[in-house]
């Protein structure tokens, strides 16, 4: 990082508190706060959606996966457009006619207060620990480049975007989430050019597309049904659409954000324009990394990106076996150069045996390099006792090595915008759940606005507090990061389950809703812990057993034969808050009943 | 005195805070009614005229993508053969 990097990663920090800030004061209640008064366009929100699911590690994690493994992990996300209009069809309405604070407030107006409890602790329980998580991974990567200590990255993106979002709510941090998405976009679009610039300038663009192709980077699509591989076509499409309608219909962090939408027209575009844009990004994204692949077969990439697994392996007694790899990597990455450069003189000359030479020496030099690079992260994992992967440093090592001055700050700030906006939404979400579903509800009923939003911004301000405290600690906690990932994969799919029974079935229960939703957590528990089909169709499963057992659980419950479960109004405290005071809003109050002939 | 006129009532925005939708600020709707029948603040863009169009025109651009997709992978599959 040099001084000119410094200049443009400290402008960022500082224009994002200024828009933060700027654009969020004068909340005056919990409902500007929280939900921007619902007077925001479809493009902001639409953004903010966007924002919020794009990590960090969405940015430099899979530029570094597609590297590796080319362009596949693109049907991850074609799900999302399919959930995206399902969602816009049926939930996007209920929230919104509702007049709900949060996801969770809903299900107390269709099903009883212990569901609506039970859904949100385990929405603070998996997002407050996933936030911690949130944080820690990309400044794992960011202290490496930034030469800082990682406690100390931490506290800059947990302080920043900790006090944009206390001081100004979710407008603050739906605005910056805006601007942080503009900066990514750039960063894609420039990364893009300036890969494609640094090939050597007898490569084409078609001479890349075609080197990537005979390594199978070019592999998008996978119409294999293989239920152990989460990227097919298959999974992406069917186990996708159950992940990204749990995601964005069931998690607060998403469905907050279309929640302040100026109508439902707003809110429903705002989707759809995710439901078009996401493919797009994520097919973007993934080509920085295949073109950096191909960048890579005229440049010396180094057998490892991340130089603690070097200095780890030189200190142990694989020290001379790694160092016998690393020669012969470096021999065979002379060859495999050539070879590249004899594949593309032969393509463009015409001349078919030469290519069909040229090609194959390509690929057997690939793959024998590859295989180095396996055995040595091996080395690694033998020398250090934890398991060794460079993915996450391949992007940064290129944007260090080989940007710029200028440049590298500008991406290393959009790094920083991909970390801090998912972890500004999860903050906004967490303290909405806290104060509206728990606090509110449960603690301190009768206050007035003024006390609701002092203590939200106490709040929020606690919740950045404690994640980024969790952040600084979590790397010691090793295998507690796969378990708080797990959880989250637990508590998606069975969430989604009890809104399925909330507005799809209309014999369903708050008994039939409650246990249901942890028959299913306990299902996919069990699937997990006993087989190896992949995470994706968890909440396929999760989904169905909450609806199934739900449904049935049911069927037995006296309360439904008398009637009062099912479209049931509520008009408990806390529900359905207008502007200026605390009191309960009945006619606002929508039953399973009512949004059906809504939608129609 | 004639009987007070009924206008039909809309939940865009809050009563307090502007921009209220084109309805509402004509007079012609009030605030805070859960039915909205026939409001344009909530139709799809003129283009697609109602949300099942746009939805089509969603997933068929999604079938687009993914046909795209399948020709990419195909013409190097073909390359590798």
């Amino acid at each position: 990082m040099r001084t000119l990097d410094w200049i443009v990663l400290a402008t960022y920090l500082g224009f994002i508190v200024y828009i933060g800030t700027s654009k969020g004061k004068g909340s005056q209640n919990t409902r500007a706060y929280f939900l921007a008064d619902r007077t925001l366009p479809w493009w902001v929100m639409g953004l903010s959606v966007m924002a919020t699911q794009a990590s960090a590690i969405t940015f430099i994690g899979t530029t570094g996966q597609a590297y590796i493994d080319g362009l596949r992990f693109v049907q991850f996300y074609f799900g999302l457009p399919i959930a995206m209009v399902i969602l816009c069809a049926t939930l996007v309405p209920f929230f919104y006619r509702a007049q709900v604070f949060t996801a969770y407030e809903y299900l107390e107006k269709r099903f009883d207060a212990k569901t609506r409890l039970l859904a949100s602790i385990l929405f603070i329980l998996s997002r407050g620990m996933s936030l911690g998580v949130v944080m820690y991974a990309p400044a794992i990567v960011l202290s490496i480049i930034l030469g800082w200590d990682i406690k100390l990255t931490i506290l800059v993106m947990a302080a920043t975007a900790t006090f944009y979002t206390t001081v100004g709510g979710i407008r603050a941090e739906v605005w910056a989430d805006v601007y942080q998405m503009y900066l990514i976009f750039a960063g894609i679009i420039l990364c893009l050019i300036i890969i494609f610039l640094n090939l050597p300038p007898e490569v084409s663009l078609t001479d890349a597309a075609y080197l990537a192709g005979l390594t199978g980077h070019l592999r998008a699509i996978d119409p294999s049904i293989n239920l152990h591989d989460e990227f097919t076509l298959w999974s992406g499409l069917i186990a996708g659409v159950f992940l990204m309608l749990s995601y964005f219909g069931c998690d607060q962090s998403q469905v907050q954000r279309y929640l302040t939408g100026r109508s439902l027209r707003e809110s429903r575009l705002s989707l759809i324009f995710n439901a078009l844009l996401k493919v797009p990004m994520q097919f973007l994204i993934l080509s920085i990394g295949v073109l950096l692949f191909v960048f890579y077969q005229f440049e010396k990439p180094p057998m490892v990106f991340d130089a603690r697994g070097v200095q780890q392996v030189q200190t142990s007694i694989y020290r001379d076996q790694f160092n016998e790899l690393h020669s012969r990597y470096d021999r065979l990455l002379d060859e495999r150069r050539q070879a590249a450069t004899d594949t593309v003189a032969a393509r463009h000359n015409g001349d078919a045996a030469a290519l069909l030479r040229a090609k194959e020496r390509y690929r057997a030099l690939n793959a024998e390099i590859e295989s180095l690079r396996r055995r040595s992260a091996e080395l690694i994992t033998q020398a250090s006792g934890q398991t060794y992967n460079d993915t996450n440093y391949i992007f940064p090592t290129f944007v260090i090595k080989y940007l710029p001055a200028g440049l590298v700050g500008l991406i290393i700030a959009a790094i920083f915008a991909a970390a801090m906006s998912s972890m500004d939404s999860e903050l906004n979400s967490l303290t909405t759940v806290t104060i509206i579903d728990i606090y509110k509800r449960h603690v301190k009923p009768q206050a007035d606005e003024h006390h609701y939003l002092m203590v939200s911004r106490l709040c929020m301000a606690l919740w950045g507090a404690l994640a980024a405290c969790f952040a600084m600690y979590v790397g010691a906690l090793g295998s507690l990061i796969v378990a708080v990932n797990k959880v989250g994969s637990y508590f998606y799919g069975s969430l989604l389950g009890v809104f399925v029974l909330a507005i799809a079935v209309k014999q369903a229960t708050g008994r039939g809703a409650f246990w249901g939703l942890l028959a299913g957590m306990a299902s996919v528990a069990l699937v997990s812990r006993y087989t190896t089909i992949a995470f994706l169709w968890f909440n396929l499963l999760g989904c169905g057993v909450v609806v199934v057992v739900g449904y049935l659980l049911s069927l037995t419950d006296p309360t439904a034969a008398e009637g009062g479960q099912p479209g049931r109004q509520t008009t408990a405290t806390g529900l359905g808050t207008v502007p200026g005071g605390s009191a309960p809003k009945p006619e606002s109050t929508v039953t399973a009943d009512d949004a059906f002939n809504i939608n129609r | 005195m004639g009987a007070e006129r009924r206008l039909p009532t809309c939940d865009c925005h809050t009563p307090v805070r502007p921009p209220y939708c084109s309805l509402v600020s004509a007079g012609l709707y009030l605030e805070a009614d859960a039915n909205m029948p026939n409001h344009p603040d909530h139709d799809p863009p003129p283009l697609f005229r109602t949300w099942g169009r746009l939805y089509i025109a969603v997933l068929l651009v999604l079938l687009v993508m993914i046909v795209l997709l399948y020709w990419l992978t195909e013409s190097y599959v073909e390359v590798r053969a």
